[in-house]
């Protein structure tokens, strides 16, 4: 299963149609179900819905993940070690989903880009590449507890 | 014999979308060692959603444009937000407040210095060498005691901003 999710923010049709026009031609060799949020765009050749209370067991069951930029999506997809394509919503403030995804392809490999349109060319990319991401940054959870004046416990995870 | 240290409480932000994975990851790395409870919204999320610790949640008003060029036209909310918070740091007693990225943090951070306590901002991990609107605000107005950024190049962007790593 391919999941297509634009997060529960900002409108982004243009990936949508993008998704959806691929459908049409079969692009796809799996089904492709699409969060669509806040957009007007209701795609016609795929499995569609606005929210979910949770998509956790739809980003754990999905075999790809085409997302926007957002922090849940990308950072959900990397924890996951999900093959997945991300694309810098236009509308967000300050173009701060393209920094962000521009800053994390130099910590760590992933596929992304602005347009949308670039979908068919970048999905190809995604056969073969290594889904461990290790991303070697320290917690600032260390100094958050320090000033605290907590100890850290045992039960204290660290992400990626 | 000494007495067991007693756990610091935090009253952290839990909203919605991106924010919220950061709080759920930061809530994860900071493990046991806190005892947690909750500023959401309506629309939020709540500790019974699963995989977030209990505890105490008090709801705030959405707060959809208080950092979106509009904040006059949503004063009676943010005041509404900021007595919310400030009866839960009364009934919490709270060591600190902690507002992850979301504009919910100014009300609350509000509510911590007025009373008194640790007021933390940890601006969002998108945000890489521009600062948001809320991470501003928190830095002009004097909110926050500490602000952590998670990229070192933003550091220098506003006052009291550190990077001492991520919530990754």
């Amino acid at each position: 299963m391919i999941l297509v999710t634009v997060g529960s923010t900002l409108p982004f049709d243009e990936l949508l149609k993008s998704v959806d026009d691929l459908c049409a031609e079969d692009f796809f060799d799996q089904e492709v179900v699409c969060q669509t949020g806040h957009g007007a765009y209701a795609p016609r050749h795929c499995k569609h819905f606005r929210f979910t209370p949770s998509l956790d067991d739809m980003f754990k069951k999905a075999d790809v993940i085409v997302c926007h930029g957002g922090t849940g999506s990308v950072l959900q997809c990397i924890l996951l070690a999900k093959p997945f394509i991300a694309f810098a919503n236009p509308r967000a403030d300050e173009d701060h989903q393209g920094e962000f995804l521009s800053r994390m392809s130099q910590i760590t490999d992933i596929v992304w880009s602005r347009d949308p349109l670039t979908l068919k060319e970048l999905y190809p990319q995604l056969q073969g590449r290594s889904r461990d991401r290790k991303i070697a940054l320290p917690s600032l959870a260390d100094d958050l507890l320090r000033q605290l004046g907590a100890r850290a416990a045992p039960g204290a995870e660290t992400g990626a | 014999m000494a007495k067991a240290k007693k756990k610091p409480v935090v009253l952290i932000t839990l909203t919605g979308g991106g924010h919220l994975f950061q709080s759920r990851l930061l809530i994860r790395s900071l493990g046991d060692a806190v005892d947690l409870a909750y500023i959401t919204t309506t629309f939020g999320y709540h500790p019974r959603m699963g995989s977030i610790p209990e505890g105490p949640a008090f709801i705030v008003p959405q707060i959809s444009s208080v950092t979106r060029g509009s904040m006059w036209h949503d004063v009676r909310t943010v005041a509404q937000a900021v007595l919310v918070c400030l009866f839960a740091i009364i009934r919490i007693r709270p060591t600190a407040v902690i507002g992850v990225g979301t504009g919910l943090s100014i009300p609350l951070l509000i509510a911590g210095r007025l009373l008194n306590r640790q007021a933390i901002f940890v601006e969002s991990i998108t945000r890489v060498s521009t600062p948001s609107k809320t991470a501003r605000l928190c830095s002009r107005l004097h909110l926050a005691s500490r602000i952590y950024v998670q990229w070192p190049e933003l550091a220098n962007h506003l006052r009291k901003a550190v990077y001492q790593g991520t919530v990754l």
